[in-house]
């Protein structure tokens, strides 16, 4: 068998080295993208965990007109707001006695601000008062 | 100038290596184009998977189960819900697994390296529906999170914060995770309001 001992001309080592650029290229291009789109999955996961955990923890607490707080959780920053939206009084009347005590419901709407993003939602809450002696509750 | 062309050898091995180029561009392109489809799955699953935890904790039952020394004790019936700083079992309405409806024995706990839940049907045959236990029949099992070195459950009962619970409902389940050397805190509430307003009503109203 014959050897070529001239080696390869510069076009063809040229064209060579385009063709295995490209290919290079393209799969670098590919996994690239795949982490860059795997990056912004996780943190969509952990925007829509955390913000329906930070949810849960807020309708958890006993909530007021006007109270706000921020806090961090899973790296992410948030603040709330509550206001009171509205509030009802069920009395509980007794003949000849007047009220015995009183039935309370509260609604409260939240702005919650997770990672500048802002959410809102409602929370009902009730209370029940009872008068001391002597004292009706109007 | 050389003008024999080229061997058989040498034209197979270059169409061989241009076709194994081709084919890796070409697969590289078709990847880019469903790169979406790929990724999305795999974290849609997981999304659905703690979507699916946060109906069913939602959904606790309060499942009133009956002592099995009923005679001798005073406390005839209890509400089924344990749990502490490692593990916790509940009653629910709306499994993770199993049709939506059926009535289920929940457990999540670490095992080995995952926070897995176990979910057991309640009138199965082999349970005792007064008294649920887990007895050897085999769970439907998923994995919560993978590859988790530490678990720590709390309970809350409005603000009151309790390391072990026994027999009531909390109102709110935290679990923390070391996953990756990186902590990850879920809370799960349990809406047990309207418990608090119809035992607020029913003493509010006892006199009437």
């Amino acid at each position: 068998m014959k050897i070529n001992k001239n080696g390869f001309t510069l076009i063809e080592v040229l064209i060579a080295t385009l063709i295995l650029a490209v290919a290079i290229i393209s799969v670098n291009a590919a996994f690239k993208q795949f982490s860059v789109y795997k990056q912004k999955m996780n943190k969509y996961k952990n925007i829509y965990t955390t913000t329906l955990s930070i949810k849960d923890m807020i309708e958890n607490k006993e909530l007021k007109d006007n109270i706000q707080d921020t806090g961090i959780m899973n790296g992410l920053n948030f603040s709330y707001k509550v206001k009171l939206v509205s509030k009802n009084r069920n009395r509980s009347l007794e003949e000849g006695e007047g009220n015995t005590g009183a039935f309370e419901i509260y609604l409260y709407k939240i702005n919650l601000t997770v990672e500048n993003k802002e959410y809102t939602f409602f929370k009902t809450q009730y209370r029940k008062i009872i008068p001391s002696e002597g004292n009706l509750i109007q | 100038m050389k003008n024999k062309g080229f061997t058989l050898i040498e034209l197979l091995v270059s169409i061989a290596i241009f076709a194994a180029l081709i084919s890796v561009v070409a697969y590289s392109f078709r990847f880019t184009l469903n790169i979406a489809k790929y990724v999305n799955y795999q974290y849609a699953q997981d999304l659905q998977t703690i979507s699916k935890l946060r109906d069913s904790l939602d959904s606790i039952f309060y499942y009133i189960a009956q002592n099995d020394r009923a005679v001798e004790v005073e406390d005839k019936f209890f509400i089924f819900f344990y749990g502490d700083r490692k593990e916790f079992k509940y009653i629910t309405a709306e499994p993770v697994m199993y049709k939506n409806g059926t009535l289920v024995l929940g457990k999540i706990y670490k095992k080995q390296k995952s926070l897995v839940l176990e979910e057991y049907p309640v009138y199965d045959k082999n349970i005792d529906y007064k008294i649920p236990k887990f007895k050897d029949i085999e769970p439907k099992k998923t994995v919560l999170f993978q590859n988790v070195s530490n678990v720590k459950i709390e309970y809350f009962q409005g603000n009151k914060e309790l390391s072990k619970i026994k027999e009531k409902i909390p109102t709110l389940i935290k679990i923390t995770v070391i996953q990756n050397k990186t902590k990850k805190e879920l809370n799960f509430r349990i809406k047990s309001d309207f418990k608090q307003k119809e035992k607020y009503s029913e003493e509010l109203f006892e006199g009437i």
